[in-house]
């Protein structure tokens, strides 16, 4: 397939719209590392590379906001946030050598979302190429902003389906002083989940839980981030109920471990299953009818990441999970069965917007959820 | 489109006719004294009659009244409690207007996935009362917080002075359901994540009642920190003041809230709320932090520091939640009090980064000895959300329109520095026209895409936010402004 990487946001968008004008098939791209989230490309696709615009326009270390193309790679902009004790406080799969602009567009998060959400709050602005090769913005590049809607917010998990990402603007977060990770063990999921619900509860507040692990051996992961004290005070709390302090080296390898987890995939199926988290026992239900190898569990989120040994469990899960508003998503090697589950409240509105900014059908067309 | 007034007239009685066969009688307003409540928001910035109110009492009969309103080609605006200051809810083209009154319940708190399912009706405060037994509250405190509605906070994405460590409302909305222009009913549930979803809700949120009408919401709610620490510091100098706030961000220090008055504001603030603000003081900052123990302790010391070595006088910390409460009744009675400096206001949003504040707060003084007003600046220092407010007494002739020449000229400023146009209160009809100074015609157009897919007719709340360059009114000035100040209000 044919690859473009244009050097400007304005030649960008000009293929863009010799695309749409010839109702060719577009391929937004940033590093890659991430391609196989949705479905392959047609073959007579043109690949649209944002590597070539990976720039840090404006980080404005007083105002905690940074502005870059796309392109860039997140941690390189976290090694340039952290000269001067900054960073974003975002952990997604594959993270290291991703883009920013591909990492949106999958909509991508890791362990510490518990504490510090997802990219969309921290999000401040972003400027878009349109499929007819418009360029467009929107929010801004203060931290508090009400003009207009907030249109960025539809690119975040949108795949490139609705547009191309080729600027942001954050609000960033100053680095914790101290950080301490405890592990726990469990023979079983639920005692797992458990202990993952007593660790989240106050008067901790942990930067991230997770329970990851399968079959008889699980592991419960926390850590705290902020000023020394208050670490200590909550890594002995966390102790007494029964986990294990880690050092600082083994503990950077293991959530590095979480974060990347399934990515790249291997031949197994990778699904992820989203539900509100309060639905604790649809959560564990669902899992335990995917019958999942390996995973990793955020269940204060009510999020998991599971490699699987079939698919024979998707149906089932999925007669759990959609009822209850959540979605049973297969992420990589699907085959012949449906990746995205049921058709949310929201396709009519969906596919009107899908038809109205892309009106050629040129992003990333049969790729994603809203084809 | 929206129908002209003449056909609205015409076809009045047939509308009434079909509202009562959907709605219950006591639920449909047609006398013009019983619409006279619904003419105005905070602003009094422009002031409409409708041609009907209705107060449903669920979704259904919701979308039946914006279904019967929209075949009929009337603009339909949602209205919470009206404490808006951007002109959101006044029905500027007329039409029909849903108060969401009768939606006030609470249907549920879920303590475990901290969330609340509300009626678009409820009033913000009462929804952190009745969370605090399960130790959480609603985090966004817009000033309005005991009048104006969850409803009302989420169409204008309202803020507060805990949105600088919180987040604005749309950081705190997992779900809502629409009603949309069709009297079709949609839920956009984000409750779940990673769902393969647009995110819709987060453009539903802060539309201004421009997308659809929102019967009911999911909010997140968030635990009650661990202990709260409140600090007066003290200045004599503004520049000093305004420095602070900026070392205090620029030293990655978030602090809950982090609140500014100055000049003759805090000398009235003080004679009415006697909150223990030094009348002699050029500027004082209302710095609360919060969260556990040891967080406290060290992000104490800091900000004093920075205080001392920005030339703070005085450094007061509230000794019990009493002298707390009077600190911050001092801030939010601001407003009301500067009704004893003149009859009359106007107040300004724009934002500007944290770093410009000490230039921006200069200029909105030399601004207003240019145009012979009385500037008072109040406002929520932490996120760089300027409230100049420009105090003047309409009597006097020609002030009226110095106070909005000044008012743009600061807003200009605002933008000039990398700033935008309205931190909390949103666009409306009062920054509709300005929207081009910070905004593309094709991001205005992107907009107008996404809201005619929400929205083909264009009857929801037209006319507001987004200049359409179609048949809308020429926005109005209206004089009596000192009602919010009546109601109790701050800013």
């Amino acid at each position: 397939m044919e690859l473009i990487s244009p050097t400007s946001p304005e030649e960008l968008a000009a293929v863009l719209a010799q695309a749409s004008a010839a109702a060719r098939p577009v391929v937004p791209l940033g590093a890659g590392i991430h391609q196989h989230l949705v479905a392959p490309p047609p073959p007579d696709a043109l690949r649209l590379g944002t590597t070539a615009l990976d720039r840090v326009l404006e980080h404005v270390p007083a105002d905690l906001t940074l502005t870059v193309q796309a392109g860039a790679r997140l941690g390189q902009v976290q090694v340039v946030l952290a000269g001067h004790g900054q960073w974003l406080p975002w952990d997604p799969p594959g993270g290291a050598a991703a883009t920013i602009g591909g990492l949106l567009a999958c909509g991508l998060a890791g362990p510490l979302r518990q504490a510090y959400g997802t990219p969309r709050d921290w999000v401040l602005g972003a400027r878009i190429a349109l499929a007819d090769g418009t360029l467009v913005k929107s929010g801004g590049k203060v931290v508090k902003n009400v003009a207009g809607y907030d249109l960025h917010k539809l690119h975040i998990g949108a795949y490139g389906t609705l547009g191309v990402i080729v600027e942001v603007t954050f609000k960033l977060a100053p680095q914790p002083a101290a950080w301490r990770t405890l592990l726990a063990e469990s023979a079983d999921l639920a005692g797992a989940l458990e202990m993952a619900a007593r660790l989240a509860a106050p008067p901790l507040a942990p930067a991230s839980v997770v329970v990851c692990g399968g079959g008889t051996h699980y592991r419960v992961a926390v850590r705290f981030s902020g000023v020394p004290a208050a670490v200590a005070r909550q890594g002995q709390y966390a102790a007494g109920l029964g986990a294990t302090a880690l050092a600082d080296a083994a503990a950077a390898a293991l959530w590095q471990s979480l974060s990347d987890f399934g990515t790249p995939p291997d031949a197994r199926p990778l699904v992820r299953l989203g539900i509100a988290p309060q639905q604790r026992d649809a959560y564990r239900t669902a899992i335990d009818a995917l019958g999942a190898h390996d995973g990793v569990y955020q269940p204060t989120i009510g999020a998991a990441r599971m490699l699987c040994a079939d698919l024979a469990g998707l149906a089932a899960a999925r007669a759990i999970v959609e009822p209850l508003g959540g979605a049973v998503v297969v992420e990589h090697g699907a085959g012949d069965a449906p990746r995205w589950g049921a058709a949310r409240d929201s396709a009519r509105l969906m596919h009107a917007l899908r038809q109205r900014l892309d009106p050629a059908g040129v992003l990333n067309p049969g790729r994603a959820f809203v084809d | 489109m929206a129908v002209t007034p003449a056909a609205r007239r015409a076809g009045r009685d047939d509308v009434i006719a079909r509202l009562r066969a959907v709605l219950p009688a006591q639920a449909l307003l047609t006398h013009p004294d019983e619409m006279m409540l619904y003419e105005y928001d905070g602003s009094a910035l422009d002031m409409a009659l409708p041609d009907l109110v209705v107060v449903p009492g669920d979704t259904a009969e919701t979308a039946a009244a914006v279904r019967i309103a929209a075949e009929a080609g009337w603009p339909i605006v949602a209205r919470g409690a009206g404490t808006g200051l951007s002109g959101g809810s006044v029905a500027s083209e007329g039409g029909l207007v849903i108060s969401v009154a009768r939606l006030d319940r609470i249907l549920a708190i879920d303590p475990a996935g901290r969330s609340a399912r509300v009626q678009p009706g409820v009033v913000n405060v009462e929804l952190s009362e009745r969370a605090a037994p399960h130790g959480l509250h609603f985090a966004p405190d817009p000033s309005s917080q005991k009048s104006s509605t969850i409803g009302g906070n989420a169409a204008e994405n309202a803020g507060g002075p805990h949105c600088l460590k919180y987040g604005i409302t749309t950081n705190h909305i997992l779900a809502a359901t629409l009603v949309l222009s069709d009297g079709s009913i949609v839920t956009l549930d984000r409750q779940a994540p990673d769902a393969p979803e647009y995110d819709l809700l987060g453009v539903v949120v802060g539309s201004e009642g421009t997308l659809g009408v929102i019967t009911e919401l999911v909010v997140r709610l968030t635990p009650n920190p661990e202990r709260i620490q409140t600090f007066l510091a003290v200045y004599d100098a503004l520049d000093a003041a305004a420095d602070t706030v900026s070392a205090i961000i620029a030293a990655g220090i978030i602090p809950a809230a982090l609140e500014m008055l100055e000049g003759d504001g805090i000398r009235v603030v003080e004679e009415s709320v006697h909150a223990g603000y030094p009348i002699d003081a050029e500027a004082v900052l209302l710095i609360e932090i919060d969260g556990l123990h040891e967080e406290l302790e060290t992000q104490a010391s800091e900000i004093a520091a920075l205080c001392d070595r920005h030339g703070a006088r005085a450094l007061q910390v509230a000794r019990d939640e009493e002298q707390r409460r009077r600190l911050w009744a001092g801030r939010k009675g601001a407003l009301a009090a500067c009704g004893r400096l003149k009859p009359h206001y106007h107040i300004q949003d724009g934002v500007v980064p944290r770093s410009r504040l000490s230039e921006v707060l200069r200029l909105t003084r030399s601004v207003a000895a240019r145009h012979d007003l009385l500037i008072v600046n109040i406002f929520h220092a932490g996120d760089g959300n300027l409230h100049p407010l420009l105090l003047f007494d309409v009597r006097e002739p020609g002030v009226r329109e110095r106070a909005i020449a000044a008012s743009e000229e600061i807003l200009r400023a605002c933008v000039a520095v990398g700033g935008t146009l309205s931190g909390e209160h949103g666009i409306g009809l009062e920054k509709r026209d300005y929207m081009s100074w910070i905004f593309s015609d094709a991001d205005i157009a992107t907009m107008l895409a996404v809201r005619a897919v929400f929205d083909p007719r264009d009857v929801m709340n037209p006319c507001k936010q987004l200049p359409t360059g179609a048949s809308c009114g020429e926005i109005r000035h209206a004089a009596g402004a000192a009602r919010a100040v009546a109601a109790g209000a701050w800013i």
